[in-house]
C-alpha cells in the first residue's frame, strides 16, 4: 500500500503542471503583497479618526430611537474596538506580515481550483492514456489503487494549502516585518457580538476551516473523475460546483432545505465569524452533513470504480 | 513431454445486453507453448484476454492461472501473469527506468536488479534514462515488454502484439516470445488478425469468429512441429511435370500432384530431404521448397472471406 501511494506521489510530483500551479500561487501571493504595500497609506492621525469616529457614533446611538438592535449592537462593537486600539496605542490601519496573511488568503479560490485540477485527473488521466490498463493487470487490486490515488490527491492538497500558508507568511514578514503576531483580530459572530484573537492564532484557525473545503472540493473532483473518467469533466464540475454551490446558497438562503446542500456545510469558520447560511443550523448538524456526504462520495466512486468494465479504447 | 496446463479456460462468456460478444470458450494452454487467439476484428479477442486480465467481468466462465481462480484470488493469479493488453501505455512524462520502477514497485520480490536485468533482456540500456515520450513505438513496445517480464511471469498474456511495429521490430519480439516459451517454459497468449504472423509466432492456434471457438490447430513449420504427421510442401521447379514423375517413382505412397509451377507434396518432415535430393539427382532444377499449411489458411479464409465481421 505504501509502495502504490509512493508510485501516485511520483505521477504527481514528477509531472511540470504541479510545480507550475504551485509557481502561480506564489507568483499571485508576491503579487498582492506588492499591490498592497504600494497602494498602503498610513493614516499619521488615526488616533483623532478613532475618537472622531467614536464620537460620532456615540451620538447616533443616544439621539437616533429609530435604530434597529442589530445596528445599536453592531455600532457598539465597533466603539468597543476602536476604544482598543486607542487605549493600546495600535495602529489598526499599519499592515502587518500577519495581517497580510490573513488577507492573502482570499487567493483560496485559486488554490481551490489548482488542487481540483490534481485530483480531478489523477484517476481519469489513467483512462484518457490508457495506462489504466497497465496498472490494472498488476497485482494490485482496484480498491488498492484507487484508495493509493485518493490519499495522494488529499496529500497534494494538503501540500499545497500548507504551501500557500508558508508563501503568505513568508511574503508577509518580507515586505511588512514580523511582528505582530499577538496583536488582535476583531471579529462578530452569528449574533453581532464582537470578538477578538490574537491575529496568528485567527490565521491558523482560518486555514484549518479552508483545509475542510478543500477536502471536500476535492474529493468531488475525485470522485467525478472515478466515475466519469475525464479530468475535463471533473475538473469543470467541482470548479462550476464549488463557485455556483456557494453563490446558489447565498442566494437561496431563506428556503431551510438549502442546508442540506453540501457547500452550505462546507464552510465551518462561519459557525465562528458571520453565521451559518441558514438561521437554525448549527456546528453538529454541518459535521454530520459533511460525514454524510463524504462516505456517500467516496463510496460511490470506489464501488463504481471497481465494478465497472474498463472497456475497449 | 507431458505438459501442466498454465492457463485453462472454462466456458468463457461475455454478453452486453442481448449481444454476446464471447460464447463458451474452454480451452487450455499448456506451459512453454506460444498460443495464439486468431480471428478477424470484432471476433472477440480483445475481449477474451480483457477477462482473462480482469479488466473486464465475465458474464460466465472462469479462468484458472496454474490452478488460481483469477477471480477468487486475483493478486495470487496476477502474480504469475505479465501482460500488455493492446498497445503498452506509459507515462510518457516519467523515463522508461521511472516507468519500470512504478510497476515494480506494484509487483512483490522485484528489485533494482530485476529491473536492470528485464532492461538488458529487451535491449534498451542506451535510453532507459530518457523520457518515455522520446521513445519511438518499437522502444515504447520493447519497454513494454519489460514491464511485463518483470515478475517473471509464467504465462504472459500480449494483445495484439504486433500493431505498429516495423518488419524487424516484428521479427525480433518473434524471436523474444519464443525465446521465453522453449527455454524458460513461459506459456505465451498472443492475438493477431493476421494469419501470417501467427504462423511464424504461435505453436497452436485458436480461431475465433463472432466469440465462438471454430478451431483449434497445431501449426506445423519446423520449430514445434510434430514430426509424424504429413504437412504439405511446395516445391518449386523447372520442369514440373518431370518432378512429379520423378517423385511417384522413387517415393512410393506419397502424393504429388502439380499446381501451377510448383510441385505440392503431402509428406512427414523426414521425408522433404529424401524428395529433394531425388529431385536433384534426377536433374531438375529446384528454386524454392516451402512449407505451407493450406488446411489452417483454408479455414481462415472461409471464416474471414464471408465477410461477416463479429455479428
Amino acid at each position: 500500500m505504501f509502495k502504490l501511494l509512493s508510485n501516485e506521489n511520483m505521477k504527481i510530483y514528477r509531472r511540470l503542471r504541479t510545480w507550475i500551479l504551485l509557481g502561480i500561487i506564489l507568483l499571485a501571493t508576491v503579487l498582492v503583497a506588492v499591490v498592497i504595500r504600494t497602494h498602503e497609506q498610513e493614516n499619521p492621525n488615526w488616533k483623532q479618526t478613532l475618537i472622531a469616529q467614536n464620537a460620532d457614533l456615540q451620538q447616533s446611538l443616544q439621539h437616533d430611537q429609530q435604530l434597529p438592535p442589530e445596528s445599536r449592537q453592531h455600532m457598539q462593537s465597533t466603539i468597543q474596538m476602536n476604544q482598543y486600539y486607542i487605549d493600546h496605542n495600535l495602529n489598526p490601519t499599519r499592515m502587518t506580515g500577519w495581517k497580510f496573511a490573513t488577507t492573502a488568503e482570499s487567493l483560496s479560490a485559486l488554490l481551490i481550483a489548482f488542487i481540483v485540477v490534481v485530483a480531478g485527473d489523477i484517476v481519469a488521466s489513467e483512462f484518457s492514456t490508457g495506462t489504466i490498463k497497465m496498472l490494472l493487470t498488476q497485482t494490485a487490486t482496484r480498491t488498492q489503487i484507487l484508495l493509493s490515488k485518493y490519499v495522494a490527491a488529499l496529500l497534494h492538497a494538503l501540500f499545497m494549502t500548507a504551501a500557500m500558508l508558508v508563501f503568505s507568511l513568508l511574503c508577509g514578514w518580507i515586505v511588512f516585518g514580523m511582528a505582530g503576531a499577538g496583536e488582535p483580530q476583531f471579529f462578530t459572530d452569528g449574533q453581532g457580538h464582537m470578538h477578538q484573537m490574537p491575529v496568528a492564532g485567527y490565521l491558523f484557525m482560518h486555514y484549518g476551516f479552508l483545509f475542510i473545503e478543500v477536502i471536500f472540493t476535492a474529493t468531488i473532483a475525485f470522485m467525478v473523475s472515478a466515475i466519469f473518467r475525464s479530468s475535463t469533466l471533473a475538473i469543470t464540475l467541482s470548479v462550476l460546483a464549488f463557485f455556483v454551490g456557494n453563490t446558489l446558497v447565498a442566494a437561496l438562503s431563506r428556503y431551510s432545505w438549502v442546508k442540506y446542500i453540501l457547500f452550505a456545510n462546507t464552510d465551518l469558520s462561519r459557525y465562528v465569524e458571520g453565521g451559518p447560511p441558514v438561521a437554525g443550523m448549527t456546528l453538529g448538524f454541518s459535521i454530520i452533513m459533511l460525514i454524510i456526504y463524504f462516505v456517500v462520495m467516496n463510496l460511490l466512486a470506489w464501488y463504481i470504480f471497481t465494478k465497472r468494465d474498463v472497456a475497449l479504447t | 513431454m507431458p505438459q501442466q496446463a498454465a492457463v485453462q479456460i472454462r466456458h468463457l462468456t461475455k454478453a452486453i445486453g442481448k449481444k454476446t460478444i464471447v460464447d463458451d470458450l474452454s480451452f487450455d494452454i499448456p506451459e512453454g507453448e506460444v498460443f495464439g487467439f486468431l480471428g478477424p476484428n470484432g471476433a472477440g479477442k480483445t475481449t477474451t484476454i480483457r477477462m482473462m486480465v480482469g479488466l473486464i467481468t465475465k458474464t460466465r466462465g472462469k479462468v484458472f492461472v496454474y490452478g488460481t481462480d483469477v477471480d477468487k484470488d486475483f493478486r495470487a493469479a496476477m502474480n504469475r501473469v505479465g501482460a500488455i493488453v493492446e498497445n503498452p501505455e506509459l507515462y510518457k512524462f516519467l523515463t522508461g527506468y521511472q516507468n519500470l520502477k512504478h510497476f515494480a514497485r506494484m509487483s512483490t520480490g522485484v528489485g533494482e536488479e530485476r529491473i536492470r536485468e528485464v532492461v538488458k533482456l529487451v535491449g534498451l540500456e542506451q535510453r532507459i534514462h530518457d523520457k518515455v515520450k522520446t521513445y519511438s513505438l518499437g522502444m515504447r513496445q520493447r519497454l513494454g515488454l519489460a514491464q511485463a517480464l518483470l515478475r517473471k511471469p509464467d504465462v504472459l498474456i500480449l494483445d495484439e502484439p504486433t500493431n505498429g511495429l516495423d518488419p524487424a521490430g516484428i521479427r525480433e519480439l518473434r524471436d523474444h516470445l519464443r525465446t521465453l516459451a522453449k527455454r524458460d517454459g513461459v506459456a505465451v497468449i498472443v492475438s493477431s488478425h493476421l494469419l501470417s504472423e501467427m504462423e511464424l509466432m504461435c505453436d497452436r492456434v485458436a480461431i475465433i469468429q463472432s466469440g465462438k471457438l471454430v478451431d483449434v490447430r497445431t501449426i506445423r513449420n519446423g520449430l514445434g512441429a510434430d514430426e509424424d504427421t504429413e504437412q504439405t510442401t511446395e516445391i518449386q521447379v523447372d520442369d514440373g511435370e518431370a518432378a512429379v514423375a520423378v517423385i511417384r517413382a522413387d517415393h512410393a505412397g506419397v502424393s504429388a500432384q502439380l499446381q501451377e509451377s510448383a510441385v505440392v507434396v503431402s509428406v512427414t518432415r523426414d521425408k522433404v530431404p529424401e524428395i529433394v535430393r531425388s529431385l536433384v539427382v534426377a536433374g531438375i532444377k529446384i528454386y524454392a521448397v516451402n512449407s505451407v499449411n493450406k488446411s489452417l489458411e483454408d479455414t481462415f479464409l472461409e471464416i474471414t472471406g464471408g465477410g461477416s465481421i463479429g455479428v
